[in-house]
């Protein structure tokens, strides 16, 4: 009796399921924080050059993806890119001109912009969530990373540029927010294609330091580097 | 320390259009500048006939009620105490050669004011802004009637000086000083349209500066990087507030600084011994490979939605 009961509401939730546009793949927007480990080769006691700049704080790292659907069965295997934007500015270092000592802080600003370009191979386990509209969705993604890196002096010139290569591996959990104006989401759904809308959450584990190289810097973010942000599937 | 006493110049031309558009901008103000020694006023103005009109002269009045106003259109050349007017022919016969448009000529502030009833040095008895309209009448050659007549919008004569900056700072950078200030409050003073700021060299015991004094262009923010100077040199900075008539206020000295050569991220992380070679195993290649995929996913949903 009790089998009957759970299977006839789980095909009243599967037939709450509205008809859907072909899915293509999906999109997505997140703001997370990041902190580059470039000083893990300066080991010691002194604050290194990153500390010295930009101090100990984390900076804010936003990102845009799209992604393919490979295949969408028993939950999303997707292949996809990512691009976004970490920028962090400082004090440059004011320099005697006759002992080419360091004096303290100058008025001039320093900034380290980093571009990181990824490709990703995502898992989301959304099957429940397509299918029953239970509204959690856990996935895993493994990525291979390029941060485009460039450094300007305190008259907004290009000191250095460069890019260094490494990896990724991302676990987070996705909440679908159709559930909570299904008819907004079907209308979303007729107007641009888009089939499920998701806020989610995620961990980072990076290491970008050129697959360790010798003369690579550690772009690496030393913790998780954690995000948010919103998911939309069409 | 000495501070060099040449305040920096306004920057503004006060070019006053009158009539058609002859300029790009109008000035609407008359400063203190003009109107004080030989002060003078640039006018030009475009007339609504043919290019040149032989024999047609111009006759400048001013005036210190809109020339429309009660008077039929004309310019008023006369006063008319009833009515507390204050009017009269400012410059007679101009445009010999019967140019239209009048190319920019300059005119005394002082024989503007006077007829318009102003006096340019005090103002008027209470106040230090007044309002004057400038009118011109083109003439034909008999001197028998009008045959171009235009006049300014209300210029503002204001020789009010805005209220100096306060308290701001001055520190090193590289080449450069940067500045910040902070604008006083004042209700009865003209606003900062713009500040100008000025370096002066103080010490050149490390380097040597041929230039004793610079000075910035206009300034809108309230914090600036005052670069092209030379590193080594201490200099005394000062700001000066501007309003919008570009009358100057007396200077705020924010304090001294020493231009030096500073070491930016890059910089600093070779110095400390740092591995990274930066340059392109990578450089763009990475953004490039990237977009390139973004197009043709881009493509790809445009295919599928079509």
């Amino acid at each position: 009796m009790k089998r009957i009961v759970v299977a006839a509401l789980l095909a009243a939730l599967a037939s709450a399921a509205r008809a859907e546009s072909p899915r293509w793949g999906s999109f997505d927007l997140s703001v997370g924080n990041y902190k580059p480990d470039i000083d893990a080769e300066f080991a010691g006691t002194m604050a290194g050059p990153f500390e010295q700049a930009f101090g100990t704080g984390r900076g804010w790292m936003f990102r845009v993806g799209a992604a393919k659907a490979l295949f969408t069965n028993a939950g999303s295997l997707e292949v996809g890119f990512q691009t976004g934007y970490h920028k962090r500015t400082g004090k440059a270092l004011a320099v005697d001109p006759i002992t080419q000592t360091v004096v303290g802080p100058s008025g001039d600003e320093t900034t380290l912009h980093i571009i990181p370009t990824t490709l990703t191979l995502t898992y989301r386990f959304d099957f429940l969530a397509d299918r029953y509209r239970i509204p959690l969705a856990p996935y895993g993604r493994a990525a291979l990373e390029r941060y485009n890196w460039w450094v300007t002096d305190g008259k907004g010139s290009t000191s250095r540029a460069g890019a260094t290569n490494g990896w990724s591996v991302t676990g987070g959990l996705a909440l679908l927010l159709d559930v909570f104006d299904p008819d907004l989401a079907r209308e979303m759904d007729n107007d641009s294609g888009v089939n499920h809308t998701y806020l989610f959450f995620e961990a980072r584990k990076s290491t970008i330091d050129d697959f360790g190289s010798s003369k690579s810097w550690d772009l690496s973010d030393k913790n998780l580097s954690y995000a948010g942000g919103l998911l939309f599937v069409f | 320390m000495a501070l060099a006493q040449t305040p920096p110049t306004p920057t503004q031309s006060g070019v006053i259009t009158i009539g058609e558009a002859l300029h790009s901008s109008l000035d609407t103000f008359i400063n203190a500048d003009e109107c004080t020694g030989a002060g003078v006023v640039r006018l030009g103005w475009l007339t609504n006939g043919p290019p040149e009109t032989s024999g047609v002269t111009y006759q400048l009045f001013a005036a210190n009620k809109d020339p429309n106003a009660g008077n039929g259109g004309a310019c008023p050349s006369a006063p008319d105490p009833s009515t507390n007017l204050h009017a009269g022919t400012v410059a007679a016969r101009i445009n010999p050669t019967g140019a239209n448009p009048m190319p920019d000529s300059e005119y005394a502030t002082s024989a503007i004011a006077a007829v318009a009833g102003f006096d340019p040095a005090t103002g008027d008895s209470t106040t230090t802004t007044a309002t004057i309209f400038l009118c011109v009448e083109g003439v034909d050659p008999n001197f028998v009637g009008s045959v171009f007549r235009a006049r300014t919008n209300a210029l503002t004569l204001d020789r009010r000086k805005p209220t100096s900056v306060e308290g701001g700072s001055a520190t090193t950078g590289d080449g450069a000083v940067h500045v910040s200030w902070t604008e006083r409050p004042d209700t009865d003073n003209p606003p900062a349209e713009y500040y100008v700021i000025d370096a002066t060299v103080a010490d050149t015991t490390v380097a040597f500066d041929p230039i004793t004094v610079h000075t910035s262009d206009p300034v809108t923010t309230s914090g600036f990087r005052f670069g092209g100077l030379v590193n080594g040199v201490v200099y005394g900075v000062r700001v000066w507030t501007f309003s919008p008539a570009d009358n100057r206020s007396d200077p705020t000295f924010v304090g001294t600084a020493q231009a030096l050569p500073s070491s930016d991220f890059w910089e600093s992380y070779k110095t400390a011994g740092g591995r990274e070679q930066g340059g392109c195993a990578s450089g763009p290649a990475g953004l490039v490979a990237i977009a390139g995929a973004a197009a043709v996913l881009a493509l790809a949903a445009l295919r599928r939605r079509r």
